[in-house]
């Protein structure tokens, strides 16, 4: 591509032609192929969000935006609605509960990949990918089976062996939505994981353990302020899914349970409301970028923090 | 990186480090394999309604998808809706690969960004804004727009995974296939594409099945005439509560195996760990 | 004159990496390009073969002016240093690729390939694929593959740096007898002195982007043009001195005349030097000093003498068998065997 751009560049001097040279510029550089992914990003995607945005100040009728309708007043309501706010709380901290499950459960699995053989290696890589690819749905069943009410898996298993008389009410509870928020956005916690532990100097450790320090110690001193970047990104991914889904919230928290995304999907599908819906949808949205942002920057301040423990 | 590491005398804190290790590590892994193991075992029950442990052996579940229609309807529908999301993944994908690892202009890791975009954000929200985009112009949600939304939530794993690969290929090769006289068009057909090609079947893979599995998308873009099996089973569960949920569910697990089975015999699943 | 190369430039970004680089070559030489990394040595290479064009001059081969003619329309073969062959293509199918591209009939192709495959002794190995052969048998393929399509002018990219020391020795022997036999105008990539004395009709010693000096082997060893070339081919002494009356004092009583004025830097060989006692007879020596390293390296020892002021000598001797060398420390004098084979350069000249 560079020669070409050079010989472009040398011999194209004489033929000078504002349109040419920006032709040139342009294919001859490379942009040209991802034109076409980048026009339809931003007519389908672009377009659409700024859409969605503008739907939160205007009202919207049966799809038809009525003119001369902007206002703020529809995103003071949903600011100023009680509920909004309860919604939006539960949305966070089920969120961040389950993002921290499953950094704890999958932190140690992450590291004993880098511990194993192939075989092991491999066998693992697959229990974790392989749920990737069955869709949200089944795995959600999976659970709504396990924790059910009389005959869940749960249940059936504690009464038979005797440790608990009447069944344990999980199942349309915050507590079923974490367990299978954390089990579901689990592979997305332990791949980033991986790739980072992966990428580690093995010598580190070796080095730290040379000057007397033990395997438990390494790990805190050493192995875990290399992996933050891994951290932060699975952090920040788990977060993000858990905190806008609702899917979850939806099958295994019951009827009554309300998440923010929701409320979207109520606003949207069920009640017809666009403006509100978009009016939660943009705010799900922003808050979200929010969270992701501040993670980021806590994990860089973590790992900056960390060099400076270390010199 | 592996090392067989000699047996060194523990201390009680390593032990006790270890042990935790090993039983958090052990609840992962059990909570990534069981459930699927459990909802596999259900889907053989005989009784009408789920229960733990199922009862009898049967494949009555299974008949009933072939008997039940509408399933079968949305299952097609999906694979119509996931082959075309697929191709126009590829098509938007593979050149914006290239430019983005072969070009050389100001901007390229904004673009970047930018084209990766799409995976940063819940799917719902692109459903929804492609719903309001298309009754602004008074479409209708429908199977088009199904495909539109899905194309635009896709295109991130596609790029990513050639883009990937492409970095991987030696780029000596190409100079030494141009140096023995081929053409560009011929380098690229005979030297770049076969080294591309697991890449790009990857990414084709991961763009099929995703489209074929997703209902946060789906849900709001999907007409209610034409529903994706996803969508379809997402009713399904809440109203009907018989084991035939499982045993579609059973179904698309061990499918999920079987091409987990074959990525890994083919490419290897060690460039998919982000 | 086969080749040409006329004041080339070629910049990367903010970083010039050829200045004015100039170069004949006449049809049949072997020249190898010499030169520490980042030199632009194989930069020039990669002009030569157009997978980069420069922003001045001209590539010029067989008087037709090259420059922005595209690789895959140049007579030229290119030999990469991981040789680049395709992994999901067979030996046979490696070799082979230049006259596919070509479109050639397929008994053509059959025949000629088996004929570069014996060239390179490597027959057998038709139907295996690249990972399965050695670093060895990789170079060969790679060669085979080049040489099949007639090229006019052969360029290796550090050919031998994949390889170990003992099979970069044979293999730069074979190359050198096959490359005459075919009588093929090549150019040869290195940071190796050894290989470049080992292999070339000429040197190009390159240092920053330009062609210090181009001659024979041992010309560029005896004569070198700058204190850089000088310091680059074997090793050497470098001494300051000052002209006066256009002569220069190296030692006491010992003077080269110089035709340059000012500061020079005197260019003086370890082989050159001799130690002895300082008691020795018949010796009329040039310097004293302390012997401050020995290395016996068999046949012969170097050692690095002290003189005082800050200078050091290195010397080479020749050892008998059995004669042990000057220890550490102890007390010499150097002699200078042959005063004409002293160079005198102006100081800090090259790069």
């Amino acid at each position: 591509m560079s020669a070409h751009a050079s010989v472009a560049a040398r011999g194209g001097a004489r033929r000078a032609s504002p349109w040419r040279a920006l032709h040139a510029s342009i294919f001859a550089r490379g942009l040209g192929p991802a034109l076409p992914a980048v026009a339809y990003l931003v007519v389908f995607l672009v377009v659409p969000l700024a859409l969605l945005f503008s739907f939160a100040f205007l009202s919207v009728e049966r799809g038809v935006v009525q003119p001369g309708t902007f206002s703020l007043a529809h995103f003071a309501e949903a600011l100023g609605d009680l509920l909004f706010w309860k919604v939006a709380w539960r949305s966070f901290w089920v969120g961040v509960v389950a993002t921290l499950l499953c950094l704890l459960l999958g932190y140690p699995l992450a590291y004993l990949y880098t511990q194993w053989g192939d075989l092991g290696r491999r066998l693992l890589l697959i229990a974790v990918v392989a749920p990737l690819l069955t869709s949200a749905i089944v795995r959600t069943y999976a659970w709504m089976v396990i924790l059910g009410g009389r005959y869940g898996l749960m249940n059936s298993l504690l009464i038979d062996l005797g440790l608990i008389t009447r069944p344990l009410r999980i199942l349309n509870t915050d507590l079923a939505v974490i367990i299978g928020m954390t089990q579901i956005h689990l592979p997305f916690m332990v791949l980033p994981l991986i790739a980072a532990l992966a990428a580690r100097d093995p010598d580190q450790e070796d080095a730290s353990l040379s000057l007397g320090a033990s395997r438990v110690e390494t790990f805190w001193r050493v192995t875990v302020p290399q992996s933050i970047p891994g951290i932060t990104a699975g952090c920040a991914i788990v977060f993000a899914l858990s905190y806008t889904n609702f899917i979850i919230p939806q099958l295994l928290g019951g009827g009554n349970y309300a998440t923010l995304a929701l409320q979207v999907y109520e606003f949207v599908i069920v009640i017809l409301d666009w403006t509100k819906g978009a009016v939660r949808a943009s705010l799900l949205l922003g808050s979200c970028f929010v969270f992701v942002f501040v993670i980021t920057w806590a994990g860089n301040r973590a790992m900056a923090w960390s060099e400076k423990r270390a010199s | 990186m592996t090392r067989r590491r000699r047996r060194m005398p523990r201390s009680p804190s390593d032990l006790v480090g270890g042990a935790v290790l090993y039983v958090l590590a052990g609840i992962a892994l059990l909570g990534l394999v069981g459930p699927s193991l459990v909802v596999i075992a259900i889907s053989f029950t005989e009784k009408r309604y789920i229960s733990f442990p199922p009862e009898g052996f049967t494949l009555t579940w299974y008949r009933a998808i072939l008997d039940h229609q509408q399933l079968l309807d949305s299952a097609v529908v999906s694979a119509r809706i996931s082959l075309v999301v697929m191709v126009v993944c590829l098509a938007l994908g593979l050149p914006a690969a290239f430019s983005l690892v072969r070009g050389r202009y100001p901007g390229r890791s904004a673009l970047g960004a930018f084209l990766v975009a799409p995976q940063m954000m819940p799917g719902m929200v692109i459903g929804v804004a492609i719903l309001f985009f298309g009754a602004y112009f008074a479409f209708r949600q429908s199977e088009l727009m199904v495909i539109i939304a899905l194309a635009v939530f896709c295109l991130p794993f596609v790029v990513r995974v050639i883009m990937a690969r492409l970095t991987g290929i030696d780029p000596t090769l190409e100079e030494a296939s141009s140096n023995l006289g081929a053409s560009r068009s011929q380098t690229f057909a005979r030297i770049t594409l076969p080294q591309l090609l697991p890449g790009v079947l990857a990414g084709a893979a991961f763009a099929l099945i995703e489209a074929f599995d997703n209902v946060t998308v789906s849900l709001f873009t999907a007409s209610p005439r034409a529903r994706p099996l996803a969508v379809e089973l997402y009713q399904l569960i809440q109203f009907d509560s018989s084991p035939i949920v499982a045993a579609i569910s059973a179904l698309e697990i061990l499918l999920a195996l079987v091409v987990v089975l074959v990525l890994a015999r083919t490419i290897g699943l060690e460039g998919l760990r982000d | 004159m086969h080749v040409e190369i006329r004041n080339v430039d070629k910049t990367f970004g903010s970083l010039q990496v050829l200045r004015a680089c100039s170069l004949t070559m006449s049809r049949g030489e072997v020249v190898s390009l010499l030169g520490p990394s980042g030199c632009g040595k194989t930069t020039l290479l990669r002009c030569i073969a157009g997978f980069v064009v420069p922003e001045q001059g001209e590539i010029v081969i067989d008087g037709e002016d090259v420059t922005l003619v595209p690789p895959n329309r140049r007579r030229v073969g290119f030999v990469f240093q991981s040789y680049a062959l395709f992994p999901h293509l067979t030996v046979f199918q490696n070799v082979a690729y230049g006259l596919n591209v070509r479109r050639r009939p397929r008994s053509e192709i059959a025949a000629r390939v088996r004929a570069a495959l014996d060239l390179v002794a490597l027959s057998e190995f038709a139907d295996r694929y690249p990972a399965q052969l050695s670093g060895g048998q990789q170079q060969r393929v790679a060669l085979a593959r080049v040489f099949i399509l007639e090229p006019e002018i052969l360029l290796l990219d550090e050919p031998f740096n994949a390889l170990d020391a003992k099979l970069r020795g044979t293999m730069q022997v074979e190359l050198r007898k096959l490359v005459k036999r075919l009588g093929m105008t090549s150019i040869f990539v290195t940071h190796d002195q050894t290989e470049a004395l080992t292999l070339s009709d000429r040197i190009a010693v390159m240092g920053a982007g330009t062609i210090e000096q181009l001659s024979e082997p041992l010309q560029v060893y005896d004569t070198p043009a700058t204190t850089y070339v000088a310091g680059f081919i074997g090793s050497t002494n470098l001494l300051r001195r000052r002209v006066e009356d256009g002569r220069v004092e190296l030692a006491r009583g010992v003077t080269l005349p110089a035709a340059f004025k000012g500061e020079v830097s005197v260019v003086l060989r370890p082989e050159n030097l001799l130690l002895s006692e300082p008691s020795a007879p018949g010796v009329a020596p040039a310097w004293e000093g302390t012997v401050s390293f020995v290395r016996p390296l068999g046949a012969t020892v170097e050692y690095e003498v002290e003189l005082g002021d800050h200078e050091a000598l290195r010397v080479l001797d020749l050892r008998e068998p059995h004669e042990r060398p000057f220890a550490v420390g102890a007390r010499v004098v150097v002699t200078l065997r042959n005063l004409e084979a002293c160079v005198v350069l102006p100081a800090v000249t090259g790069p």
